[in-house]
């Protein structure tokens, strides 16, 4: 069977002479759970914005296809990338939501990509549009807040209403962008559940990029990692081993490995949370 | 270490004294470079002040007389002004979106903004007179006039709103798969419509003013009598217009600026 996500030889130069992407291939089959590590500038957020069709790569062999179809191809993006973002769902660190809209209206602009362009176009959502957007809701916990204005609420909230709009986009894919970055440890914990919840529960393939390595361990079945533009490591969590994250972070993560990987998988979630903890520290 | 701090102070200062020193050259120099052209003669305030006292004798008591008239066409007034604004409103949203830099191509935003420059760059009186002799006297005319003008002002702020959005919610709703239209729709217009409201009505407060006077022209309201009083030296009428004036402007700017604290 076809990989959910293809990306062969992506390139991306910016102003000329930085790479942010060097020449990155990889494939994502479907029903995947994998975490995107690296430190800052390693071009993570750069390489989901390009699966996106946010952004565009260099000319030349770059080529990325998900669900079988291009989403861009050497520089272009495809024709109909409106209809394939649509099938991509995209959260983002810095939520992305529209502040001066309420939480009902931010999660039912997700419904745009799949309707017809005058009902969403004229606000005219269809009603089956409207319960799903309600249980989105429901399900990431904010049903109650639904007519109060987005901008009111705690980042947590913002992201679980993003979380919510891109539930009703019905995506095969999640790309997740930092999502628990500008968050509160508890916060953080509810957004990579519901993630994990996703990907488990619905059978969505889910792509998210982290800095916090004993989350990448303990949510992920994969770790692909950047650095500097290039793929460094991509192999599957249970074999992973602290040379990979010394090496891409520097010496100080080896011990934040060892404390975490020991309990990863496992259900001693009370020992892992005191290995988050002296993480942040 | 404090001669090191010295020395980053004096070269802070000495900086700033330059360019204050050059800003205020230019300015005298600019006041000075325009006194002839301006033929000002401050003396004449003096020299004729006996002449003023008698021209402003004239105007009290005020006389109100024909008060019915003056407020019939004082409501006329607003009326063109709300349909001028009302116009330029309409036009402005898409023109103002087309002069952003950030939603279109080079080549749709110049032409657009040049346009709008074009149109700005016109007084209300002129456009007035021009349209008196499209489509005769009347109020129409003053319709017309502000509906034209307000546009070029309106396009150009509406853009300078659109221009300072965060991207961020453009780009989620563009995620979702969205139209362009629809990017516009749900994550630039939320983001400027309290601006868009504000601008809004600050142009219709000056449009009442604006209205006042391009009947001096022949577009209808409260201008064209302002206009006959003064031309047939009955200052007293003169004045209560005035004050009829004065009074329904700084109504309308109290009551906008209650509708625009609601809005933002």
């Amino acid at each position: 069977m076809e990989p959910i996500l293809q990306i062969s030889d992506l390139t991306r130069t910016f102003n000329k002479k930085l790479k942010a992407l060097d020449s990155v291939s990889l494939n994502v089959g479907s029903n995947e759970m994998v975490a995107l590590v690296g430190p800052s500038g390693s071009g993570k957020s750069t390489l989901l914005r390009h699966i996106a069709g946010l952004v565009t790569s260099d000319q030349g062999s770059s080529r990325i296809r998900a669900l079988g179809l291009d989403v861009q191809q050497s520089g272009k993006l495809s024709k109909n990338i409106r209809s394939i973002r649509s099938d991509i769902g995209f959260i983002f660190q810095q939520f992305n939501i529209v502040g001066r809209l309420t939480v009902l209206d931010n999660v039912l602009i997700g419904s745009l990509g799949r309707s017809p362009s005058w009902r969403g176009t004229l606000g005219r959502y269809h009603k089956s549009d409207k319960y799903a957007a309600l249980s989105a809701l429901e399900r990431v916990g904010m049903f109650e807040y639904a007519h109060q204005r987005a901008s009111t609420l705690s980042g947590g909230q913002q992201q679980r209403v993003a979380i919510a709009r891109t539930l009703v986009q019905k995506p095969s894919i999640i790309l997740a962008d930092e999502p628990i970055a500008s968050l509160d440890p508890e916060s953080a914990r509810c957004v990579m559940e519901l993630l994990e919840s996703i990907h488990k529960d619905d059978g969505k393939t889910v792509i998210v990029s982290l800095h916090q390595v004993d989350y990448a361990i303990k949510y992920c079945y994969r770790i692909i990692a950047l650095k500097a533009g290039r793929l460094f490591h991509d192999g599957s969590t249970l074999d992973i081993d602290a040379k990979v994250f010394s090496d891409i972070y520097g010496a100080r993560q080896e011990t934040i490995f060892k404390a975490t990987n020991s309990f990863a998988h496992g259900n001693a979630d009370i020992n892992l949370n005191k290995a988050v903890s002296t993480a942040t520290l | 270490m404090e001669q090191h701090f010295e020395a980053a102070l004096k070269q802070n200062d000495s900086r700033k004294s330059l360019t204050q020193t050059l800003s205020w050259g230019i300015v005298i120099g600019v006041l000075f470079w325009s006194w002839n052209g301006a033929e000002m003669n401050p003396l004449a305030l003096f020299t004729d002040a006996d002449n003023m006292l008698e021209f402003a004798e004239g105007f009290f008591p005020p006389n109100f007389h024909h008060w019915e008239l003056y407020l019939k066409e004082m409501v006329i007034t607003i009326q063109i002004a709300v349909w001028g604004t009302a116009l330029a409103v309409v036009f402005s949203i898409p023109l103002g979106i087309m002069s952003s830099e950030n939603l279109v191509p080079w080549w749709v935003y110049q032409p657009t903004r040049r346009l709008m420059d074009a149109l700005r760059a016109i007084n209300e009186m002129v456009f007035a007179m021009l349209f008196v002799v499209a489509v005769g006297l009347g109020p129409f005319a003053g319709v017309l006039a502000l509906f034209v003008h307000t546009t070029g002002v309106l396009a150009k702020l509406f853009s300078e709103a659109v221009e300072a959005i965060e991207p961020g919610p453009v780009e989620g709703v563009r995620s979702t798969g969205a139209s362009a239209l629809q990017e516009i729709i749900y994550g630039v217009i939320p983001q400027v419509l309290p601006l868009w409201i504000s601008y809004s009505l600050y142009r219709f407060e000056s449009n009442v003013r604006s209205a006042t006077v391009v009947g001096m022209v022949g577009a209808g309201g409260i201008g064209v009598i302002l206009w006959e009083n003064i031309r047939g030296f009955y200052f007293g009428e003169t004045c209560a217009v005035m004050i009829i004036i004065v009074v329904t402007v700084s109504l309308l700017d109290m009551l906008s600026q209650r509708i625009r604290k609601m809005v933002i």
